[in-house]
């Protein structure tokens, strides 16, 4: 051992260490219950309303009765509800079941780069790919979600900061936060004691995904509710290069595919984008800035909608703060129709 | 820089590296540098600050030790105490005092436009101030020795592991151990590694998974159910307890792989069975430090009754304003002082009953002391008064209808179960913080398995600060 008047070890004089088994044991133990977590998939473990089991439903409602998918729409709840299929299908002359829209509710980028990853075979057909964008999308701010939380790339773990990292690097080296707790449940339901949750979504007869049951209520345009919903969204508001990286990664895969990716942010009712300019404007700003800069460098088209009239729509046209009614979705469709024709045309 | 961040892993790991390779000299003044970057990692401008402090301090309590006329040391002491109470006073108060002068003034007829500052608070500012002048004190009354080295006394001052939230250390104990040559054992490492878990789990598992349910609640009182309110309260007494006694076992922990013995903080406290003894078992450095720095000058039990209770609900008027500069901290103390004042009275003239085993009693004492606790903390929680009386009404008179869903209700009483059954009931049986470390080898497994388990179930995935490090 190395002694001298800086480097003497002295405090370890007399040190006597031991097996440590209590510890090795407990390290032993964790582990192996991480690897029966890791041994059992996701999908088989998350309920009914969770963006896993979201994808399965589109899957199988949609994607495999899909021929051919020639229009991929992605992103949330506000594209899922803001393009009627068949309509589109229609209006671009395309076969039906050719527009596929397959927005997950509080969808983020990653979930759409993962699902069309995932079933890329089946998509790489789509020449027209539409991203729906929300403010909250580049923003680490707001939860990242399951499907994230355990499918990061560890380069990403490590790239967020603070919190976030910390708990996605846990997360990525300890999957059972978020699979044990839903053991249980899965077990229940394998055993037949209890019945399988469902995603609590259905498919009109024009193939458009919707809640089973969506009623309007008063408090959905209620302008505290515009507050709480601004609130949730604008959290911790921080632009992340990594959320920008999901965008640049499904257009690379659309350009691999020979398809057009075309960014959109759709229109919120108005008086929600007013109470959003005049709470969160920086935020705003800074949001559309970093989009645009983005959509330039990937050199793709992006459409930005701050006024829902400049679409056709109005106040009828919405259920809450930003989602559209079928009727609403309809007028948007037509409104959209002769843009994304002219993208597939020029390819 | 939180202890349970991979930063502070890291951190630690390198000062570790370091700490066990070096002579004891050089320990010092590696520990010194590795505080004062620990420190600086939140506002590296407050580390000008604590030197300041630090260093007067230091030539202070050496010029007081060295003079022989009474009346110049008492100018020293005088001149330490005016420093540290005038930097606390400025970064902690100024606003308060000045808020409160002008809603007096105001209430009396008279208008003025007052002049607020925006000043940030040094974080642990309360804690190190406290310590530094205790030290002060001690010497002055002839206890102890000044340091010698001013580098010691600054590691003494800003040592890392206790900076931010206490424990409140006393010279005696940590500067002792500051210029002695330290030994680390095996025991010391595993004492140190079974401490830091449980103060983890209490802080990540405990703290963080009630921090909402509370937060739900205190933000809009009037809209719950007194069963949801009631339910809340129980919710942050355990979360107050977890987080803060966290915290302490962390930085006891820390501290032991190093060698170092930092007081016991807290001791069980929900488990008092007269409010006396909660105070002897609640943040114990902040109540022993009150008692020799406040209550005994100001003249303790010693001049008569009515004195007694003055001089009791004085000092823990004056502990609740050191918690933080807002009046509803000052409520919360008066209440303790209050309840001190009362039980003194109860026990005038009697001794205080000797420990029988009748469980139930006991039993029925730690519930009733434990509420009586509990309904001060609506005072400490609460940001003002409206919403402390909000709280209140709340819960003795049904007004709201909003509840807690089931998925709520079971984590908060998950967490505050396993709280109980598998730390706080073992330890207080065997007054042994470590007493998991005496189990037969299976059952220490399946203790720490468990912890560690329920650990990685439950970390909330908010990361949120110590409550403790905004006084």
């Amino acid at each position: 051992m190395l002694r001298s008047s800086i480097f003497s070890f002295e405090s370890l004089s007399g040190f006597s260490p031991r097996m440590p088994a209590t510890v090795l044991s407990v390290l032993a133990l964790v582990l192996l219950l991480e690897g029966v977590m890791r041994f059992i998939p996701a999908d088989k473990l998350m309920p009914g309303k969770s963006r896993q089991s979201e994808m399965r439903f589109l899957k199988k409602e949609l994607l495999d009765k899909s021929p051919e998918p020639a229009v991929l729409l992605m992103g949330s709840s506000r594209i899922r509800r803001a393009v009627n299929p068949r309509l589109l299908d229609q209006q671009l002359g395309l076969p039906e079941h050719s527009t596929l829209n397959l927005g997950l509710a509080s969808g983020r980028l990653f979930e759409a780069l993962y699902f069309y990853r995932e079933n890329y075979d089946k998509l790489k057909s789509a020449k027209l790919v539409v991203l729906g964008i929300d403010e909250w999308h580049l923003s680490t701010g707001w939860r990242l979600g399951s499907v994230y939380e355990l499918n990061a790339p560890w380069s990403e773990r490590f790239a967020m900061s603070g919190r976030l990292r910390n708990q996605l690097v846990l997360d990525g080296l300890f999957s059972m936060r978020l699979k044990m707790r839903l053991l249980p449940n899965a077990v229940a339901v394998a055993l037949g004691i209890r019945k399988p949750e469902s995603p609590g979504l259905t498919v009109t007869d024009d193939y458009q995904v919707l809640p089973k049951a969506r009623k309007t209520l008063p408090a959905d345009i209620d302008p505290r509710r515009f507050h709480e919903t601004i609130g949730t969204f604008y959290e911790n508001f921080a632009i992340h290069p990594v959320m920008e990286g999901h965008v640049e990664a499904i257009a690379k895969l659309v350009k691999e595919s020979g398809g057009q990716l075309v960014l959109m942010q759709l229109p919120n009712r108005a008086a929600y984008q007013r109470e959003i300019e005049r709470l969160k404007k920086d935020e705003f700003e800074q949001h559309v800035a970093a989009m645009s800069a983005l959509a330039k460098r990937l050199d793709v088209p992006w459409y930005l909608y701050r006024d829902p009239s400049e679409c056709g729509l109005d106040e009828l046209s919405f259920q809450d703060y930003g989602h559209m009614t079928p009727e609403g979705a309809k007028a948007f469709t037509r409104f959209v129709a002769p843009l994304f024709k002219q993208h597939l045309q020029r390819r | 820089m939180l202890f349970n961040t991979l930063e502070f892993v890291v951190f630690f790991a390198v000062v570790f590296g370091f700490y066990c390779a070096l002579s004891h000299r050089w320990q010092n003044r590696m520990l010194l540098v590795a505080s004062y970057v620990f420190y600086g990692a939140w506002d590296y401008r407050f580390c000008s600050l604590m030197a300041i402090t630090t260093i007067a301090d230091f030539f202070i309590s050496n010029a007081l030790h060295e003079s022989e006329n009474e009346k110049t040391r008492r100018r020293w002491l005088l001149a330490s105490i005016s420093l540290n109470l005038v930097i606390l006073g400025f970064f902690k108060y100024f606003n308060f005092f000045i808020d409160s002068a002008h809603t007096l003034l105001t209430n009396v007829g008279f208008e003025f436009s007052p002049v607020t500052l925006s000043i940030v608070l040094p974080v642990g500012i309360s804690f190190y101030t406290f310590q530094e002048m205790s030290y002060v004190i001690d010497v002055y009354r002839k206890r102890i020795t000044p340091a010698k080295s001013l580098s010691d006394f600054a590691l003494f001052v800003s040592f890392f592991p206790q900076l931010v939230a206490g424990p409140i250390e006393r010279s005696q104990n940590l500067l002792g151990q500051i210029e002695q040559p330290r030994r680390m054992t095996w025991d010391g490492w595993c004492d140190g590694a079974t401490l830091f878990l449980i103060g983890l789990f209490k802080k990540v598992a405990v703290a963080d998974v009630l921090a909402p349910i509370v937060e739900q609640a205190f933000s809009n009182p009037a809209s719950h159910t007194p069963f949801s309110l009631l339910f809340a309260l129980y919710c942050f007494s355990f979360q107050i307890y977890s987080d803060f006694s966290g915290y302490t076992d962390m930085a006891r922990g820390i501290a032991k792989f190093m060698g170092f013995e930092l007081m016991e903080n807290f001791n069980q406290p929900y488990f008092a069975s007269n409010i006396t003894d909660f105070w002897r078992r609640w943040h114990i450095s902040l109540s022993t430090w009150l008692r020799d720095y406040l209550y005994i000058p100001l003249g303790g039990n010693r001049y008569g009754t009515f004195k007694t209770y003055r001089n009791l609900f004085l000092t823990m008027f004056l502990g609740g304003l050191w918690h933080g500069a807002s009046w509803t901290f000052a409520i919360w103390g008066s209440l303790h002082g209050l309840y001190l004042a009362v039980h003194k009275f109860m026990l005038d003239g009697r001794k205080p009953a000797e420990a029988k085993s009748n469980a139930l009693l006991s039993l029925v004492k730690i519930v009733i002391v434990f509420h009586l606790v509990a309904l001060t903390w609506i005072f400490f929680r609460a940001e003002t008064f409206a919403n402390s009386f909000a709280y209140l009404k709340g819960l003795f008179v049904a007004g709201g209808t909003n509840s807690f869903d089931a998925d709520t209700l079971t984590s908060g009483f998950l967490a505050i179960f396993t709280l109980i059954t598998l730390i706080d009931i073992p330890q207080f049986m065997r007054n042994d913080h470590c007493v998991m470390l005496k189990w037969p080898f299976p059952r220490r497994v399946l203790a720490f398995t468990a912890l560690s388990v329920w650990l990685l179930l439950m970390r909330g995935t908010e990361n949120a600060p110590f409550i403790y490090f905004q006084f």
